[in-house]
């Protein structure tokens, strides 16, 4: 991105609000269902985002590489406290066409099951982490932006970052671990008047977290 | 199956329909929106818009009622477009001797102020919580500039040459001509952007003597200027306003009656509106501190 795409941005061109959806809004997306573990609001998270950076745009930094860490960051503030951003616009939500108006997705939605199941058992994971560590998590690795970024789009210092994602790393190795253990009791001899559909639902779970984070690399970065 | 500890899952995507109609939400959303494009050359950010003495009156009155917060309301006075007219004279003349000149290398421009913002919603607005905002402006090339609203911090970045010493002309006709060329395409009209940039650069920028009394100069040929012969800021203090109305919003910067000194803005509607009635303040602002500091984060 260029400066003078930042320098419009800040202007309030309408064009160049136009290109940064079409560039980000996928990723404001993922962030949103990567946090809430839910595409229920995600939607409406990514409307949000993009208002409020239109509200905010004198905020982004007239030099600087791409406004994604920018654009996460005021999706974080959303996703922190959704209502009262959806107060702040809720005329604005109110004339979102609804759902029911667009073609149908429900084909697209199937194709992705595989996906979602994944998905979902990592996202479960992740929300046995604080809030904080769980922000960094995404950002760093999801999303990929570099210490700096993060820390651009957190307003934290970059020491903070490195910090909570060592934590974040840590805490999902002792979860996964916690699960590795946890394991042979549930697919052990039935000690506990447990139902074969739970054994198995908890055997499902257990895999899909194994496969999700039991290869467990040292920092990366 | 990949490893989510080292790299991003795939998806979820949003499907292309909901992509296109979200987009196209937002577009007709800034298109058509009341806030004013706020940014300008030397000014990093919004305008900062406020509402806090009238709604402190209004809780102490009756604070049985602060779950429902009132929309404070200003008197519609007449505007007097003369009057403008000698004012704004008057302000020109004057900038040359109320503003010294200090030497800049190294040094910061700190402004504060008290802002609030009135969110347009379809029940009539509801009002930002009343905050600081601090601003941090280099007054040398290369210097970072630091926001800080709301206790959130952002960085804004490295200043060029062309951001701290904005060429423009002493000229007044010449600046609004500048003025115009820059405004082109945004806001709700050409006076009206135009009336939005001075008044940013008034309450947060710091310029030589003479381009401030081109500024003033500058307004008084924006038409549709006009004074208003009392305003309050979020501070509680009255001065007099240079105004102009746009889509039914008065805008006021509001200054000192006798000092010239500016105080803040305030906007109301001057008519009923689907989002509220005549009267309604939609933005009030005070600066409550300005300086040329020494460190970016210094006050004093």
């Amino acid at each position: 991105m260029t400066g003078e795409m930042r320098a419009r941005i800040r202007a309030g061109d309408q064009d160049a609000f136009g290109d940064l959806f079409d560039e980000h809004a996928r990723a404001v997306y993922r962030y949103a269902v990567w946090t809430e573990g839910d595409p229920t609001n995600a939607e409406d998270v990514v409307s949000l985002t993009f208002l409020e950076a239109w509200r905010l745009r004198a905020s982004l930094r007239p030099d600087g590489e791409s406004p994604r860490p920018w654009l996460l960051g005021i999706a974080t503030n959303v996703l922190r406290n959704r209502r009262r951003a959806a107060r702040r616009h809720r005329a604005a939500l109110s004339r979102v066409p609804a759902a029911d108006a667009l073609p149908d997705f429900a084909d697209e939605v199937v194709g992705r099951m595989h996906d979602a199941a994944q998905l979902a058992a990592a996202t479960a994971a992740l929300r046995a982490l604080r809030r904080a560590d769980r922000e960094v998590f995404l950002l760093c690795v999801w999303h990929q932006l570099d210490y700096a970024a993060a820390a651009e789009a957190l307003g934290v210092p970059i020491g903070t970052v490195r910090s909570r994602l060592s934590r974040a790393r840590s805490r999902l190795r002792v979860l996964t671990e916690a699960e590795l253990a946890q394991g042979p009791t549930v697919t052990g001899t039935a000690s506990t008047p447990t139902t074969e559909s739970v054994l198995l639902e908890e055997r499902a779970a257990f895999t899909r977290t194994q496969q999700c984070f039991s290869i467990l690399p040292e920092e990366t970065r | 199956m990949s490893d989510l500890m080292t790299a991003p899952p795939t998806g979820p995507d949003l499907p292309e329909a909901r992509l296109r109609a979200r987009r196209a939400h937002l577009m007709a959303e800034i298109h058509g929106s009341p806030k004013p494009a706020r940014r300008w050359m030397l000014v990093a950010a919004p305008a900062a818009c406020l509402l806090a003495a009238v709604i402190a009156a209004a809780v102490i009155a009756a604070p049985w009622i602060d779950s429902v917060k009132p929309n404070p309301t200003a008197q519609v006075l007449p505007g007097d477009r003369a009057a403008a007219l000698v004012f704004l004279d008057r302000l020109a003349a004057a900038a040359g001797v109320t503003q010294p000149s200090t030497p800049t290398e190294g040094r910061y421009l700190y402004v504060k102020s008290r802002i609030a913002y009135m969110e347009f919603t379809d029940d009539g607005g509801e009002l930002d919580e009343l905050h600081d905002r601090e601003i941090w402006l280099p007054l040398f090339a290369g210097g970072r500039g630091r926001l800080k609203e709301a206790e959130r911090p952002s960085d804004l970045g490295v200043f060029t040459a062309e951001q701290v010493h904005a060429d423009l002309p002493d000229d007044p006709d010449e600046l609004l001509a500048k003025i115009y060329a820059e405004s082109a395409g945004k806001g709700h009209s050409r006076d009206g952007q135009a009336f939005t940039v001075i008044g940013d650069l008034l309450s947060e920028a710091m310029l030589p003597a003479r381009t401030t009394a081109a500024l003033y100069q500058a307004a008084a040929k924006i038409p549709g200027v006009e004074l208003i012969a009392d305003a309050e800021d979020a501070a509680g203090r009255h001065g007099v306003a240079v105004a102009r109305v746009e889509q039914g919003e008065r805008r006021e910067w509001i200054f000192d009656r006798e000092s010239g000194e500016y105080l803040g803005e305030r906007s109301y509607l001057v008519e009923d509106q689907p989002y509220g009635k005549a009267g309604m303040i939609t933005a009030t602002t005070a600066v409550t501190a300005r300086a040329v500091v020494g460190n970016l984060g210094d006050r004093h």
